[in-house]
């Protein structure tokens, strides 16, 4: 890992799962805690466990990008077979993007197939998506656009309004260092998006031109041959 | 109570408990808006995430204090080495919590820097009129004449004189003197005001009723 070479690469990988998990941890003690306290109606029980719910699904959601981050191989099976974009970007449309997202040229994904496991796919767009519409300000808005459909992969632009600072994106920068950093869940979330589409065969990049701060994320395409087989 | 913290569920489980708790609470997500409301300085405590979007905890924190904000913080943090503790202290903060964290410990947390409330920031005197009240030697004069109180009737007086020209609610009372929340009934404020305008004299009238909420100290109201 080449992330974090300030610090050890276990302590930095340990830090950020730690601090990762420390949070929705809170909710859940919280949620159990609260519920107990006092006499509480059975709708009120199951709203709390409906809660407790959504809080271990994320836990479930976080140990398997640890796993993706804490392996240099693909363990995970994240490039296995292929999917259509189209139904990739699909599946992230909505409140799953996060609020004031916009995904845009979609219909230039619809027939394109990619390389890699949809739901990890998703996955990694999903993360680079909250970790953008987590810094935006209020009103702001997040676009993930089709920008070039070409014969070996697709290229894809996150962009924010108001642009975002090419700092925000400092964990995808491979000689970032992450020494005293306090966003270890930011690295966390980033490396594993990272990891995904470079298991893929695909890469992302921070874009440092007049557009700063916005991310480029390149898909590689399933062969002509393979469609063919 | 101001709660910054920027993940959604943990956000929602603080605003209830410390509601069930009855503080009043107001929440934000990132440390610019929550910057723009504790700088206000109407909160009776801030409690603050560390890992914010924009600006992080610690820098909300320092600059707070370059403001001079003096609201109790407590830091609430994923991240709890010694290092970490020690730097979100040095920025500023009274206290600081690691997650996951007992609730029941929050809450006596925020009950003490409550209790506490800001003497270490504020000035040693404060006054009205006639009144004045000295923090730091626990005394309270009357036109330059000491006049005894006990240790609650003091913390009563000292809460309103700094809270001067504000409604002050009998629950908002109760909670600063008795250090409690729910369980105290709130005709005992009333009582205790009762006898602190008596033993203040004429300087008692300072402390006005705002019928069915609580009282107010209003300087204007010195003749």
């Amino acid at each position: 890992m080449k992330r974090g070479e300030g610090r050890s690469a276990v302590e930095v990988f340990a830090d950020a799962a730690v601090h990762a998990l420390r949070t929705p941890l809170a909710a859940v003690s919280g949620e159990v805690e609260l519920a107990l306290r006092r006499e509480r109606s059975p709708e009120a029980y199951r709203d709390a466990l409906a809660r407790i719910g959504q809080c271990v699904a994320e836990l479930i959601d976080l140990t398997a990008d640890l796993a993706i981050l804490g392996s240099s191989t693909d363990v995970a099976g994240v490039s296995r077979g292929a999917s259509r974009l189209g139904a990739v970007l699909g599946s992230i449309v909505g409140d799953d993007a996060g609020a004031g997202t916009v995904i845009e040229g979609g219909a230039a994904g619809v027939d394109v197939d990619v390389i890699g496991d949809q739901a990890f796919l998703a996955r990694s767009l999903r993360l680079l998506l909250q970790h953008a519409t987590r810094h935006v300000p209020p009103g702001g808005r997040v676009t993930l656009r089709v920008e070039r459909v070409l014969h070996d992969r697709v290229e894809l632009t996150l962009t924010a309004s108001p642009p975002l600072v090419g700092q925000t994106w400092r964990h995808l920068r491979e000689d970032s260092d992450e020494s005293g950093d306090v966003n270890a869940a930011g690295l966390l979330r980033l490396g594993t998006a990272a990891r995904i589409v470079e298991h893929c065969g695909g890469a992302i990049r921070v874009d440092n031109g007049e557009a700063a701060g916005s991310v480029r994320i390149t898909l590689r395409r399933v062969p002509a041959e393979a469609h063919g087989a | 109570m101001l709660i910054v913290e920027d993940d959604p569920a943990t956000r929602d489980v603080l605003e209830r408990g410390l509601r069930e708790e009855l503080f009043r609470v107001d929440a934000v997500a990132d440390g610019a808006t929550a910057e723009d409301r504790a700088a206000s300085g109407s909160y009776d405590a801030v409690v603050l995430d560390v890992v914010l979007p924009g600006e992080d905890g610690f820098t909300v924190c320092r600059r707070l204090r370059t403001r001079a904000v003096d609201t109790p913080i407590l830091l609430l943090s994923g991240r709890a080495t010694l290092q970490d503790r020690v730097h979100g202290l040095d920025a500023g903060a009274d206290d600081y919590l690691a997650k996951p964290f007992a609730f029941v410990e929050l809450v006596a947390r925020l009950r003490a820097l409550t209790r506490r409330g800001r003497t270490h920031h504020l000035e040693a005197v404060l006054s009205c009129g006639p009144l004045e009240l000295h923090q730091q030697d626990h005394v309270v004069r009357v036109d330059g004449a000491v006049v005894a109180l006990t240790a609650t009737e003091f913390r009563l007086l000292e809460y309103l004189l700094h809270r001067a020209e504000a409604l002050v609610t009998r629950e908002e009372l109760a909670r600063h003197v008795w250090g409690e929340s729910a369980a105290r009934p709130s005709n005992i404020v009333d009582v205790y005001v009762s006898y602190l305008r008596k033993k203040l004299g004429s300087a008692g009238r300072l402390v006005r009723t705002v019928r069915g909420l609580g009282y107010t100290v209003r300087k204007g109201d010195v003749a």
